[in-house]
Formats: C-alpha cells, sequence, structure tokens
C-alpha cells in the first residue's frame, strides 16, 4: 500500500478559536493547510493547542476525562471552533463545555455549521491522529498506551465499537465500586451477577472489535518499518486478551469472558477490583518472532513506534478516505536526525494532510513540505511568524 | 449595593436551583413573574406550597399519589396481573403515554449503583417482592433504563423473582443505549413493550 492510493482527499483546519480554554482567554489562529510549526518555550501553551483541536475533532480531551480542566481558570465555560474545510465543502466545528454553578456539572454542546447537532455528527468530519511525547514509550512501557492507540482509533471510526467502549467503562466503574465494597464488608454480593454479564457483554464487543483492528494495522505496520529502517525485520502486532481467547466473535468471546470471570472471582474478591477484561487487555509487539519490548534494541523500539504510528495514519487516512490531520507535541526534537528526517519525509509524502508540530527548539530538516506556517505561543497568545 | 433588589436575587436563585435551568432561564423567569399580574405569582406559590402537603409516594406501588392509592391503583379497570417496574415516578408517565400497558407499576426509586452506595437495600426490592409473593401477580415486566445500572437493575430483579414462579420479562430495546426511559419517544416505547423478552 502507498500512500498515493491511500489518501486522494484531504482535510485542515483554516481558522480555529480558542474561548477560555485552557491558558488561552482568547485566540484566533489561521492554520495553514500543509505544515504549521508552532514554537515557543516551556508552559506557553502549545500542548493546550493541540488538545484544542484534539478535543474538538474528537468531541472530548485525549489529556483529561474531567472536562473544567478544560475551562480557564475562574471560567464556567469554554469554546473551540475550527473551521475545516474538506473537498466535499467547508464547515464549521464547534464544542462548548459549561459548568452547572450549583451542581458543577459540566455539560457539552457540539453544533455544524452553527446548528446543534449530537456530537456523534463531530466524529470522523475531521479525523486526526496525535502523537503525543509518552507515544514514544509505545514498546517499552505498560499496556496503557497500547490499548489508548487502538480506543483512539475505534472511537473515530468505529461508532458501534465506540459505544461499547464507553459503555464498558462505566461498568467497570460500577463493578470496581462493588468489588471495592465486597472487601471492605462483604456488602452486596448478590447484585455482582448483574454487572459482570453486562461487563462480559459490552468487554467481548470492545475486545473482539479491537483485536479486528490490530489484524487490519498489523501489515501496515509491518510495511512502515520496512520503509523506517534498512534491517529488514519482520514487525508483528497481536491482540492479547487477558482473559485468553480468539477474539474472533463476540458471542463467543462474551462466554469465553463469562467464564473467567467466574473463575477469577476469589482474586476478584481479595484484591477488590476487576482482573479480566479488555481494560486488562495487550497488543505483543514482536519483532522476528520475539518480544520487542526485550529483544528489539533501543533504536529498533524507536523505528517501531514510528512504524506503528505510521501504520495509524494510514490505517484512518484508508478507512475515511482522507488524509488524517496529524499533530506531533514535542516529538520530533526526541528523535535523532536520521529517524527525523525519514518520519517527515514519509508525512509530507502523503501519510498526513495537514500537520501541526509544536516545538520548543528550532527544527531542522522539514524542508519536504511545501509552504510551512510557522507560529510563536507565548503565555496563550499565538502569533505568526 | 447589589444592582437588583435582593427578593429578586432569591427568586433567581431558586429558579437557578432546578434542572435544565441555567443563571439566564432564571434571570427570565423572575422577571417574567415580575411583569405578570400578583396573582399569578400568588397562584405559582400557592401551587408549590401545597405540593408536599397533598402529595405522597402509593401505598402499593410508590407512584405519585393524593390519597392512599394512586390513581392507577385504583383504577379497578387495570390488571392487577401484570407489573411493570420502573425507576422513577416519571418513568410511569413515559410507560402511560406508549399506550401499551393496561397492568400497575411499581416504582423502585432508582437503580444499583454501587457508586453511589446504592444496593438493593436502597431500592424498593423488598417491597416488591412482597407483592408479588402476597397476591395474583402473573407477570413482571421489567422497563428499568436501558443503561448499565438499568440492566444490572434487571437482571438481579430477574434472579430474584425468579424463585416466586411468576413470568419476568425485560421490554426488548428498540431504546437507545444510555437513553434514559423518560426521554424515549412513545413509538420506540410501545415496539419495546410488544418485544419484551423472558428474563
Ligand atoms: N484550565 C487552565 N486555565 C488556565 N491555565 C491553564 C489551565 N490548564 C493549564 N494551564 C496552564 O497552561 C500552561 C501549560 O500549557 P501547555 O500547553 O501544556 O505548555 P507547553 O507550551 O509547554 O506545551 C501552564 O502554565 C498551565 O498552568
Ligand atoms: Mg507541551
Ligand atoms: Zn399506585
Amino acid at each position: 500500500m502507498t500512500d498515493t492510493i491511500v489518501s486522494k482527499r484531504s482535510c485542515a483546519i483554516g481558522r480555529l478559536r480558542l474561548f477560555r480554554f485552557r491558558n488561552y482567554v482568547e485566540a484566533t489562529v489561521h492554520l495553514g493547510p500543509s505544515l504549521n510549526v508552532i514554537s515557543g518555550r516551556n508552559a506557553q501553551g502549545k500542548t493546550n493547542l493541540l488538545e484544542a483541536v484534539a478535543t474538538l475533532t474528537l468531541t472530548r480531551s485525549p489529556r483529561t476525562g474531567t472536562a473544567s480542566d478544560l475551562m480557564h481558570w475562574g471560567d464556567e465555560q469554554c469554546l473551540v471552533e475550527a473551521a475545516v474545510s474538506r473537498s466535499g465543502g467547508d464547515s464549521v466545528l464547534a464544542v462548548r463545555f459549561t459548568r452547572d454553578p450549583g451542581t458543577a456539572r459540566v455539560s457539552r454542546a457540539t453544533s455544524v455549521d452553527g446548528k446543534p447537532c449530537p456530537a456523534r455528527r463531530l466524529l470522523g468530519v475531521c479525523p486526526v491522529v496525535l502523537f503525543w511525547p509518552e507515544d514514544l514509550q509505545l514498546v517499552k512501557a505498560g499496556p496503557e498506551g497500547r490499548r489508548r492507540l487502538l480506543d483512539a482509533l475505534l472511537t473515530q471510526l468505529d461508532p458501534r465499537a465506540a459505544a461499547h467502549l464507553l459503555r464498558y467503562r462505566r461498568i467497570l466503574q460500577q463493578r470496581n465500586a462493588l468489588l471495592h465494597r465486597l472487601r471492605a464488608d462483604g456488602h452486596g454480593a448478590d447484585a455482582l451477577p448483574g454487572f459482570s454479564r453486562e461487563l462480559a457483554h459490552h468487554g467481548a464487543r470492545v475486545a473482539v472489535a479491537r483485536a479486528r483492528l490490530v489484524t487490519q494495522l498489523a501489515p501496515l505496520a509491518a510495511e512502515a518499518l520496512g520503509e523506517l529502517s534498512s534491517g529488514g525485520e519482520h514487525l508483528s502486532l497481536t491482540y492479547a486478551p487477558s482473559h485468553g481467547g480468539s477474539c474472533s466473535d463476540d458471542d463467543t468471546t462474551e462466554q469465553e469472558l463469562s467464564a473467567a470471570l467466574r473463575d477469577r472471582r476469589p482474586e476478584e474478591l481479595a484484591r477488590g477490583v476487576t482482573v479480566v477484561g479488555p481494560h486488562r487487555d495487550d497488543v505483543e509487539i514482536g519483532l522476528d518472532g520475539r518480544a520487542a519490548r526485550t529483544a528489539a534494541s533501543q533504536g529498533q523500539q524507536r523505528s517501531i513506534v514510528l512504524a506503528c504510528k505510521l501504520a495509524e495514519m494510514r490505517f484512518v487516512g484508508r478507512s475515511t478516505g482522507t488524509a488524517p490531520v496529524v499533530m506531533l507535541d514535542d516529538v520530533l526534537s526526541e528523535l535523532d536526525h536520521e529517524r527525523r528526517g525519514r518520519l517527515v519525509a514519509l508525512l509530507a509524502a502523503g501519510a498526513a494532510g495537514q500537520v501541526l508540530i509544536t516545538t520548543t527548539e528550532t527544527l531542522t530538516g522539514l524542508d519536504g513540505f511545501a509552504g510551512a506556517c510557522r507560529y510563536t505561543v507565548q503565555s496563550g497568545t499565538v502569533r505568526e511568524t | 449595593m447589589p444592582l437588583v433588589p435582593e427578593a429578586v436575587e432569591r427568586l433567581v436563585a431558586e429558579f437557578g436551583r432546578l434542572p435544565g435551568v441555567g443563571p439566564k432561564t432564571a434571570q427570565r423567569l423572575a422577571f417574567y413573574c415580575l411583569r405578570a399580574p400578583a396573582e399569578a405569582s400568588a397562584r405559582l406559590g400557592a401551587a408549590l406550597e401545597s405540593l408536599h402537603a397533598a402529595v405522597h409516594p402509593c401505598a402499593r406501588c410508590f407512584f405519585i399519589a393524593d390519597g392512599e392509592l394512586c390513581a392507577i391503583c385504583s383504577d379497578v379497570r387495570r390488571d392487577a396481573t401484570q407489573i411493570c417496574v420502573v425507576e422513577e415516578p416519571l418513568d410511569v408517565l413515559a410507560v402511560e403515554r406508549s399506550g401499551e400497558f393496561r397492568g400497575i407499576y411499581h416504582v423502585l426509586g432508582g437503580a444499583l449503583s454501587p457508586m453511589d452506595g446504592i444496593g438493593p437495600d436502597e431500592l424498593r426490592v423488598v417491597e416488591l417482592e412482597r407483592r408479588v409473593a402476597g397476591g395474583d401477580v402473573r407477570e413482571v415486566v421489567i422497563a428499568t433504563d436501558p443503561d448499565v445500572e438499568g440492566e444490572a437493575t434487571a437482571f438481579y430483579l430477574g434472579e430474584r423473582l425468579a424463585a416466586l414462579g411468576v413470568i419476568v420479562s425485560r421490554l426488548a430495546h428498540g431504546l437507545p443505549a444510555g437513553a434514559d426511559l423518560e426521554y424515549a419517544d412513545e413509538l420506540t416505547l410501545a415496539r419495546a413493550f410488544a418485544g419484551r423478552r423472558a428474563l
């Protein structure tokens, strides 16, 4: 698969307006259609700017589960609005969070072209791929990062799986609260089967969707690794469910997960938490048949991470028919000269549509892009430079 | 000095506490009352004041009533062999709007939610069991919300009632996941009743 057939269409954010978002009181930025480099010293608002774009396009912040964190301190609301141009026409997307002063509950309102509409209407209008510094630990660190990569894709591309995922998170909170209480005073054991059943039902569907996604990503990642390094190693990705099954179909997986919950009940009661389910699943990353986290060198691990992120971009591009907006938060400066050069070349060649890069230092080697726009961020104000 | 007299301030604050009313709407409502004839405010005040004195839970089903029994429980045309179990009193109105159900109700007072410390003892489960065990109830239709808590509650009730030898069914969900019963439209709810399944 080459990028020229992956992404013919593109989408790009033009005018971006933040109102009371994080450390931005009010800011309007006009982004360019290809590369945008956002520089500034630490703690000025570079990451917040990318977060704003992600919060709008994903309808929730990828960084915090507490929406009130997004509001400028002391304010009761915040807004992100962007004009998105696509081959199919332009539209203005907006998301607003408002805190009810009485109940402190935060509500979210989304709109397209000024007309209120359900949040799911915004999802996928402008596909995005995020690359945070912690993603560089994708191979080495714990499984959360690997699960996050899968869930970010499901949320954007598979509404059904996204609904199961949301529901799963809620069930997990409830079931853990119940197990916690059971451990403390043995109270409420008869309510557990109902929550276990719900957990198995939705958990199975999450696991099956993720496993399917991994089989689709694996060849893209293997191919990308070939483009990034000349070693000729073979990269493999395998979904590894905590309950041990094959995750090939919903109903079988549900039965397997139910059985695993039954088997491990004593352990759950002793520890007061849910010990099996998609929240404990992992993606095994193998290099030439060996576990990459132990067998691959530092440099190889870096290349694998980039290969996985490229696979993610290409998968989004292929599924939506639109090259995604790719955001790299302070990532390039972490890469050595050669890897940086190859990544940038592949982004410029079409893996990405519009690119937003933040950096604290002057970046070189970005010449592959035509018409780069540069900005400087300083305590919540953005200046084009 | 505050911009508006304290009496207006107080009313705005009270309106602002109501669900779905933001600060702007609260102001608009308060200024509306100010402009409208004084009798309108008096009627509103009287209606609010008599609310708690006149209304209490039905002794049988826990829907709202002004006598011992609610209007549904005292209606002899209702089929007392069928009980529809809902979370909140408002859900009774939603089911009634669907026009599909001719039996009587049982209002649980919520759904299982361990996070909020709500277990079976916090709901009117024992009362439901007593009604089912004590009478000529043939079928219990569980119409808790189709969200996580409602589903877990339905399963729990299904298990507890199974021992009592009644048919227990669950509303079939044409209902959107995560939706409140209260917000389900009549058609969806009617379909859900027609397609209820044994639990
Ligand atoms: N809700 C908020 N209101 C106001 N300021 C905030 C809020 N959340 C974070 N900040 C401030 O934003 C700054 C961090 O911005 P960030 O985008 O992470 O910096 P960087 O430019 O290093 O990426 C910090 O100074 C932090 O105090
Ligand atoms: Mg930052
Ligand atoms: Zn009654």
